[in-house]
């Protein structure tokens, strides 16, 4: 099995504020690796730092065998990592098209992507011409993941899909992940425990800006004593 | 229906019905009017359309706050000011040395300060602009100084209905590019920079590039404004190169429309004109404008633009045209 991305203990700060700690935590290509931990555990940082919109002060992120801790955050697109951030952040005064069109880093295999990209959410062509400002929440997550498929990327990473969204629309989007899942590799942090057990493969916990627990998924689900003093739960 | 009525009603050729009579109008305007001061200040509409339509470039796509944009246009006016007087060019030839000078300028200011974020860069264009003006009016023996450059020659001899139809033009192909740049994929990318600089970044741009490009095309834009100026006026003085003169290009953009295009130039003309016209009224004529300002900041963010789209929204709703979002509320609901 081979690792797509690594990271070996690292270290950031947010101004003088010190976040991460001694982060590790591996992704295996093909699987679906699961950040958890309670709020402000530092799990946004660590996907922040891996995207060098933090970058880390020490220790390594090595992915597909390079060195990419101290590349700057559009270089790493470059690599092949597709970014998914909580608050969606789609250009609102582009439409769907042009958000797509943008994020598109290969202009010839935009068409043919677009196609994989429309077929897996159907919405998205309803409104092909709409700003992304009009959409739903659930739409623009929809438009926000549709744009880290429109690159053919080796990791997609994915920052708390479900925040803010109903119930049935999570249920549409776990399905739609698990689609992706089939094809790519995922990395994803998310507070659902329901959500994250029905997608992950492995699973990390960080709490205070430290790795303290690494498991697959029967494990995880089976460790009440992680569970509560972890996760709360 | 009728077909002449069918044709009426598409959207498409009622666009192509109102160039082609704005055309007709721009033609006609200078036989109607008849005033060669009408046409003066006509022509100092268009000058300072095409440089607030710069300033949109960095303000309403980009989301760049500067204050020092008018040292580009000022940059232009002296550089064709002093080549045609001092060494005898012709008026065209000067604009290639103008926009060399505002690109150098531009990767220069931009590199020092587009790292600086919000107010600090505005702040730091402040002080580069003010600087600038400092050296103009210390530079007696190359600029005038504070008595300003005089003697220009002008352009077309002065003849303001040639000047007039000249200037039209020059504002039309500096629209149309300004046009073309917004549509392209740059233009798209600077429109994501306004956005969310980071999310720019994260998808794979290189947002400090795309900030120094737009920064020396606008600057350009604002020379060849500044040089348009230069041989219309005649007259050159520090002022042009003074924060106030970016005030102008801001007041313009905003009251017309940030992010617009069309925004600017409506800008222009109404700043202009209340300009003229309320200077007759009262000397005090600014505080006049400020209150008008102040109101349009408030109750009209968008600008007189927006404010004619969302009025014809409001009509299209009368006129039950309101199939489409009908159409996305359905299937929203199905959604």
């Amino acid at each position: 099995m081979k690792k797509l991305l690594e990271i070996r203990n690292i270290e950031t700060y947010i101004n003088q504020f010190h976040i991460l700690s001694g982060v590790n935590l591996e992704v295996i290509e093909g699987r679906a690796t699961v950040i958890l931990g309670r709020n402000g555990a530092g799990k946004t940082t660590t996907l922040n730092s891996i995207i060098g919109l933090r970058p880390a002060s020490s220790g390594k992120i090595i992915f597909n065998g390079e060195d990419i801790t101290d590349l700057k955050s559009f270089q790493i697109p470059n690599k092949g990592i597709g970014y998914i951030p909580e608050d969606r952040d789609i250009f609102t005064d582009l439409t769907i098209e042009e958000n797509l069109l943008i994020s598109s880093r290969n202009k010839k295999t935009f068409s043919e992507r677009k196609e994989l990209v429309l077929d897996l959410f159907p919405d998205l062509k309803k409104y092909w011409k709409y700003k992304g400002g009009v959409l739903s929440g659930g739409q623009q997550q929809m438009l926000s993941i549709a744009r880290a498929l429109i690159n053919d990327n080796k990791l997609i990473i994915i920052d708390e899909p479900s925040k803010g969204l109903a119930p049935l629309i999570i249920e549409d989007l776990i399905k739609k992940i698990n689609e992706i899942k089939k094809t790519n590799t995922i990395l994803m942090v998310e507070q659902n425990f329901d959500m994250a057990t029905r997608i992950g493969d492995d699973y990390y916990i960080i709490d205070e800006g430290k790795t303290v627990h690494q498991s697959t998924r029967d494990e995880i689900i089976n460790n009440e004593d992680i569970k509560k003093k972890y996760l709360g739960i | 229906m009728n077909s002449r009525l069918m044709f009426l009603k598409n959207n498409k050729n009622k666009k192509k019905i109102s160039i082609i009579l704005l055309f007709f109008a721009l033609i006609v305007f200078p036989f109607i009017v008849n005033s060669t001061y009408i046409l003066s200040l006509v022509i100092e509409m268009c000058i300072f359309a095409i440089f607030a339509l710069s300033y949109d470039l960095l303000l309403g796509f980009t989301g760049i706050v500067s204050f020092g944009h008018a040292l580009f246009f000022g940059l232009g006016a002296y550089t064709t000011g002093i080549l045609m007087k001092g060494y005898g060019w012709a008026f065209v030839p000067t604009l290639l040395p103008v926009i060399l000078i505002c690109v150098a300028f531009g990767v220069g200011i931009g590199a020092v300060t587009i790292r600086a974020k919000d107010t600090y860069f505005s702040m730091l264009t402040l002080a580069i602009g003010q600087f600038l003006w400092v050296i103009v009016v210390k530079s007696r023996v190359i600029t005038g100084g504070e008595d300003g450059y005089h003697g220009v020659k002008l352009l077309f001899d002065n003849n303001r209905l040639a000047i007039y139809y000249f200037m039209i033009v020059v504002l039309l192909l500096v629209y149309i590019f300004a046009k073309k740049l917004i549509n392209s994929p740059t233009g798209k990318v600077l429109q994501a920079i306004r956005e969310n600089e980071d999310r720019a970044g994260m998808i794979g741009y290189n947002v400090l590039t795309y900030k120094i490009l737009v920064i020396l095309i606008s600057g350009s834009i604002a020379g060849i404004a500044g040089s348009l100026y230069a041989v219309t006026a005649g007259s050159l003085t520090p002022a042009l190169i003074h924060s106030n003169t970016t005030m102008h290009a801001i007041l313009m953009t905003v009251i017309g429309g940030m992010g617009t295009l069309n925004g600017p130039i409506v800008g222009a003309f109404i700043v202009k004109t209340a300009e003229h016209v309320l200077s007759d009224i009262t000397q005090r004529w600014m505080i006049i404008f400020g209150i008008i300002y102040i109101i349009i900041v408030l109750y009209f963010p968008g600008g007189i633009t927006r404010l004619k789209i969302k009025s014809n929204k409001f009509f299209n709703k009368i006129l039950r045209n309101k199939k489409n979002i009908e159409c996305f509320e359905k299937s929203s609901e199905e959604a």
